[in-house]
C-alpha cells in the first residue's frame, strides 16, 4: 500500500471508516464496502450516477466530466462524482446515490486463488454474432459467485458474490431437496429462486459496470449436485436415496429459452452446466481439482472444499479418490448459538493475549468503526475451540473442565458471545465427518498422511482458517503446515477455465476417467472412524 | 435512411456546431423538409455514428456532449417550447428507467408529442419504478412511455406492468421506445407497444385514444 489512508463515510444515519490503498477513486473504495455507490459505467465518467457529497473541506475542483453531469447548484454544494474524486486521507464523504442492494459484493481478480493454478489461453471458438461476453457461475448453497469474461480480449472484466435466494427454504441443501420433493410448486420455486439470483448477479454486473447483457453468449455453471439439480428442477429426488450416492445425477438445462429470457442475455447463448461427478459430489469439486492443478503425475495431493457438504478429493499420483462428508452447516456458522456466516461483522480469527485472560477477536471489516462483531464464523470457532483446549477450559471430549460450567462467554468490546456444550458437540460432529472422509480416502488409496505433498483448502471458510489450530483439533491431518494452501474459491476459478479454454475441458475429461467415488455410508468401519474423529485432538490415521 | 441533402446538417451536429446546425435546420425547413424528417434522417443517424465513441469500453465525453447540445438547440427551433395548441389529447408520462441516463431521445419525444397536443409529464432520467408509479397514480395518464438506450434496463422495464397492476393501474398502457428497447418485441418487454420513433407513437396513441373515446 503506497497511498494508504482512511476516509469517513456517511450513509443515511450510519457513519463508518474505510481504509484505502491503491484505489484510484472513491468509487473503488466504496466498491469494497457494503455501501456501494450507484454507477452505470464502471467509473469511466460516462453515467454521472455515482454522486457523493464531500462533507469536510477536502473538496476537489470539479473535473470536466463533473461539470457536464452535475448542475451548478450541485457543484457549489460540494456534490461530486465518486469515480472522479481521488481519495485523500481524512476526507469525509456522504453517499447520495447508493447502488441497489442485492446482498452482493464485488469480487476483484485478486480475491481468489490463482497463484499456482495454470491459467490457459482462451481458445474456445465463439460465434461473434451472439456477443463477446461469457459468464462463469459457482452456484453455492449460501453464495452464488459469478465472473464476467470478455471472450475476445481474454480478460476477466467483472465479478460479484451474492446471497443465494434459496435460503428462504432453509440453509442446507437437504432441507431444500426435501422441500422440492414435497411439491412441484416448491421445486419450481426453488429453481426460480436460483435463476433469479443468477439474474440479479447479471443485472448487477451489467447495470453497474455498463455492459450489454444481450452480449453474453456463453454461461458455464458449476456447483454441488443438489444445487445443480434444483436449478434444473429435475433428479433432485435421487439424492434422497443412498443407493444413488455414487451414481451420476444428470443435470442439464433442457430448455434454455426461459433462462436466457429471465437473465436478459443473448437468446442463443450457450448454457452449460458442468456435470457433477456423481452422488453429492458436484462439479464445484472437479472445477477445484482443475484450478489447483493437483492431479499431477507422481504427486500426492488432498483438496478440501469446506461447506455444509464438504467435498474431499485425494490424488494419489494416478487416481483421484473423492467423497463427500455431510458435516452440516457448522463451518458456515449455522446452528451454533453465536454462529454467523463469514461476512461483515463475523469474528473470523481469535488469538490468545499475553497480558489478559481475554482473547483477541478479529472481525471482518473491523476497520469500520461502527461495525461491531455480530457473531463468530467457522474459522473463528476453530480458533476458539483450540484456545479453550489449550487453556484446559474444555477437554478433548468437548466437556467443560469446571464441573458447573456448560458454556463459555467470549468477551469482546461489543458484548459477549456464547459457546455452549451443545455448540461444541455440533462442531465435533461436523469435524468428525470430515476426519472420517479423509481417513477413508487415505485408507482406500493406501496413502499415509506423511506422503501428502500438498493440501488445498477451498471455500470462504478455508480462507481464514488458522492451520496449526485446525491440525490441533483434528480437522486437518498432521502434516507440515507449509504444505497447506488456503485457496479461496477454486470452484469459480475452475469454472472460468472451462468457460474459456478447451485444454481445460480435455483435462477435466481425463480427470473424470481417473476418478473413483467413495460412498462412506457403505463402509462397515464408518462408525469406528467417526467415533475416533469426534475427539478434539490431532488426527490419527491408522 | 441516408438523405444526401441532409449531409451538411449531420456534419454540423456531429461537430457540435450549434449555430451552423440550427442555421442549416432552418434552411432545410424553409426548403420544404418537415421537422420529422430532420429528426429521423438527421439527428437519429448522427447519433448512430457516435456508436463507437460510446461503447462500454470506450467513451469520448466531449464529442457526445457537443452533439447533445447541438441536437437540443436544433430541437428548440423545430419545436418551439410550449407551442402546443392545447393539450387536450390526454396525459402521457415519460421516463428513462433506473440506471439509464440517456435522455436525448426522451426529451425529443417530449417536444414532439407536446407539439401534437399531448400533456407530457416528464419523470426524468434514472427514474425508478416506484417514482413512476407514484406519478401515474397522481396524474392519471392514459399511457406511460419508457425510453431505454442501454440493455441492462430491460429487466426493469419488464417489471412495470405488474407494478402498475398492483396499484390498480391496469388500464394504463405502456409504450417503450429508444435505441435499445425498439429492437425488442412488446412480448419480450411485457409492454403494449414498441415505438420505432417519437412520431410513430402518435399513431398508437390515436388508436387507443380513439378506441376509448368512442
Ligand atoms: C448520447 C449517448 C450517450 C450520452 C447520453 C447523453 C444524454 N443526455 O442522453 C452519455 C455520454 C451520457 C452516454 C453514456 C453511456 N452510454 Co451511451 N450512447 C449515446 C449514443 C451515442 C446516442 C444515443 C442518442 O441520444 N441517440 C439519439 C436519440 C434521438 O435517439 P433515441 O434515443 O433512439 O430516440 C429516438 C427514438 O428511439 C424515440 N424514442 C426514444 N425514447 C422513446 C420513448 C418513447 C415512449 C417513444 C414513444 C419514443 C422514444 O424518439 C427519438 C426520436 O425518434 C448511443 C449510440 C446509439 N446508437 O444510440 C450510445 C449508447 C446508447 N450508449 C451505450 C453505452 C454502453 C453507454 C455507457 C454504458 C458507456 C460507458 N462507457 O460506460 C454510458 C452509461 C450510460 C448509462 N448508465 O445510462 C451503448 C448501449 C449499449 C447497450 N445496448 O446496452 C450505446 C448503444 C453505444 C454502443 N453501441 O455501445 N451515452
Ligand atoms: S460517472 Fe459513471 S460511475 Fe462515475
Amino acid at each position: 500500500m503506497e497511498n494508504a489512508g482512511k476516509i469517513r463515510i456517511t450513509f443515511g444515519n450510519n457513519n463508518f471508516f474505510a481504509t484505502f490503498g491503491n484505489e484510484a477513486c472513491i468509487k473503488e473504495v466504496l466498491d469494497l464496502t457494503p455501501v456501494r455507490v450507484n454507477s452505470g459505467c464502471r467509473g469511466n465518467g460516462a453515467c454521472g450516477l455515482c454522486k457523493i457529497k464531500i462533507l469536510n473541506d477536502h473538496v476537489p475542483e470539479p473535473t470536466v466530466t463533473e461539470q457536464y453531469h452535475l448542475t451548478a447548484k450541485e457543484l457549489n454544494n460540494a456534490v461530486r462524482l465518486a469515480c472522479q474524486v481521488v481519495p485523500v486521507s481524512g476526507m469525509h464523504i456522504q453517499v447520495i446515490n447508493a447502488a441497489q442492494f442485492f446482498g452482493s459484493s464485488v469480487i476483484r481478480p485478486t480475491d481468489y486463488y490463482m497463484k499456482k493454478a495454470f491459467f490457459p489461453v482462451s481458445d474456445v471458438p465463439r460465434d461473434k454474432k451472439h456477443g463477446k461476453y461469457g459468464l462463469s457461475v459457482d452456484l453455492g448453497s449460501t453464495n452464488i459467485s459469478a465472473v464476467l469474461w470478455d471472450l475476445y480480449e481474454n480478460k476477466r472484466i467483472s465479478g460479484r458474490r451474492i446471497l443465494n435466494k434459496q435460503a428462504q427454504f432453509g440453509s442446507d441443501v437437504i432441507t431444500r431437496i426435501v422441500a422440492a420433493n414435497e411439491s412441484g410448486a416448491n421445486a419450481h420455486r426453488l429453481s426460480e429462486l436460483a435463476l433469479e439470483t443468477i439474474g440479479n448477479v447479471i443485472y448487477d454486473i451489467c447495470s453497474q459496470d455498463g455492459y450489454n447483457p444481450f452480449e453474453i453468449s456463453a454461461v458455464s455453471i458449476v456447483g454441488n449436485t443438489a444445487e445443480l439439480a434444483l436449478l434444473c428442477g429435475r433428479n433432485y429426488e435421487n439424492l434422497l436415496y443412498p443407493k444413488n450416492w455414487v451414481k451420476k445425477i444428470e443435470c442439464a438445462c433442457k430448455d434454455k429459452s426461459p433462462w436466457t429470457y429471465k437473465w436478459c442475455i443473448n437468446p442463443n447463448a450457450l448454457i452449460e452446466i458442468v456435470p457433477p461427478v456423481g452422488g453429492f459430489i458436484g462439479s464445484d469439486l472437479s472445477a477445484g481439482v482443475l484450478a489447483t492443478d493437483m492431479a499431477k503425475p507422481g504427486k500426492c495431493c488432498l483438496l478440501l472444499d469446506f461447506g455444509t457438504n464438504t467435498e474431499i478429493a485425494l490424488w494419489d499420483g494416478s487416481i483421484l479418490w473423492v467423497t463427500s462428508a455431510a458435516g452440516g452447516p457448522a463451518f458456515e456458522g449455522c446452528g451454533l448459538s453465536s454462529g454467523i456466516p463469514a461476512g461483515p461483522g463475523a469474528i473470523y480469527k481469535i488469538d490468545a493475549s499475553n497480558n489478559s485472560p481475554d482473547f483477541i477477536c478479529h472481525t471482518i471489516f473491523s476497520e469500520w468503526q461502527s461495525r461491531q462483531p455480530k457473531g463468530i464464523c467457522g474459522s473463528g470457532i476453530v480458533d476458539l475451540i483450540a484456545l479453550l483446549l489449550d487453556a484446559d477450559i474444555i477437554t478433548s471430549k468437548g466437556k467443560f473442565n469446571h464441573f458447573q460450567t456448560n458454556s463459555y462467554e467470549l468477551r469482546t468490546g461489543a458484548g459477549e458471545f456464547t459457546l455452549t456444550k451443545r455448540d461444541i458437540d455440533l462442531f465435533m460432529r461436523s469435524k468428525a465427518a470430515i476426519g472420517t472422509g479423509i481417513g477413508f480416502l487415505l485408507k482406500s488409496s493406501g496413502v499415509v498422511a506423511e506422503e501428502i505433498d500438498h493440501i488445498y483448502i477451498c471455500g470462504a471458510f478455508g480462507k481464514n482458517l488458522n492451520i496449526p489450530n485446525a491440525i490441533k483439533i483434528g480437522l486437518l491431518p498432521v502434516v507440515n503446515p507449509n504444505i497447506i494452501d488456503l485457496c479461496g474459491n477454486t470452484a469459480l476459478a475452475g469454472c472460468e477455465m472451462l468457460l474459456i479454454s478447451s485444454k481445460s475441458r480435455e483435462k477435466l475429461e481425463l480427470i473424470k476417467q481417473k476418478t473413483n467415488l467413495i460412498n462412506m455410508a457403505n463402509e462397515p468401519e464408518f462408525d469406528m472412524f467417526y467415533r475416533e474423529n469426534l475427539f478434539l485432538r490431532p488426527m490419527e490415521v491408522s | 435512411m441516408n438523405d444526401l441533402l441532409l449531409r451538411d446538417f449531420v456534419t454540423h451536429l456531429l461537430e457540435g456546431d450549434c449555430s451552423q446546425a440550427v442555421k442549416e435546420a432552418e434552411r432545410l425547413i424553409s426548403s420544404g423538409y418537415t421537422a420529422e424528417q430532420l429528426v429521423r434522417n438527421g439527428i437519429e443517424p448522427a447519433a448512430e455514428t457516435l456508436n463507437e465513441k460510446c461503447t462500454s469500453v470506450q467513451f469520448n465525453l466531449l464529442e457526445i456532449m457537443l452533439f447533445g447540445r447541438a441536437a437540443t438547440e436544433v430541437m428548440k427551433v423545430l419545436y418551439p417550447g410550449g407551442s402546443a395548441v392545447d393539450s387536450n389529447k390526454g396525459t402521457l408520462l415519460l421516463a428513462t428507467m433506473e440506471g439509464d441516463v440517456h435522455d436525448l431521445g426522451k426529451n425529443i419525444t417530449k417536444m414532439v408529442l407536446t407539439c401534437k397536443g399531448y400533456r407530457i409529464i416528464d419523470c426524468g432520467k434514472n427514474c425508478c419504478i416506484s417514482q413512476l408509479i407514484d406519478m401515474a397514480v397522481k396524474e392519471n395518464p392514459f399511457a406511460v412511455g419508457v425510453s431505454g438506450l442501454i440493455s441492462s434496463v430491460v429487466p426493469k422495464v419488464r417489471q412495470i406492468r405488474q407494478a402498475m397492476d398492483e396499484q390498480g393501474l391496469s388500464q394504463v398502457k405502456i409504450i417503450a421506445g429508444g435505441g435499445t428497447l425498439k429492437q425488442l418485441t412488446p412480448e419480450q418487454l411485457n409492454v403494449d407497444f414498441v415505438a420505432e420513433t417519437a412520431f410513430d407513437v402518435d399513431r398508437f396513441l390515436i388508436e387507443i385514444l380513439g378506441g376509448e373515446n368512442k
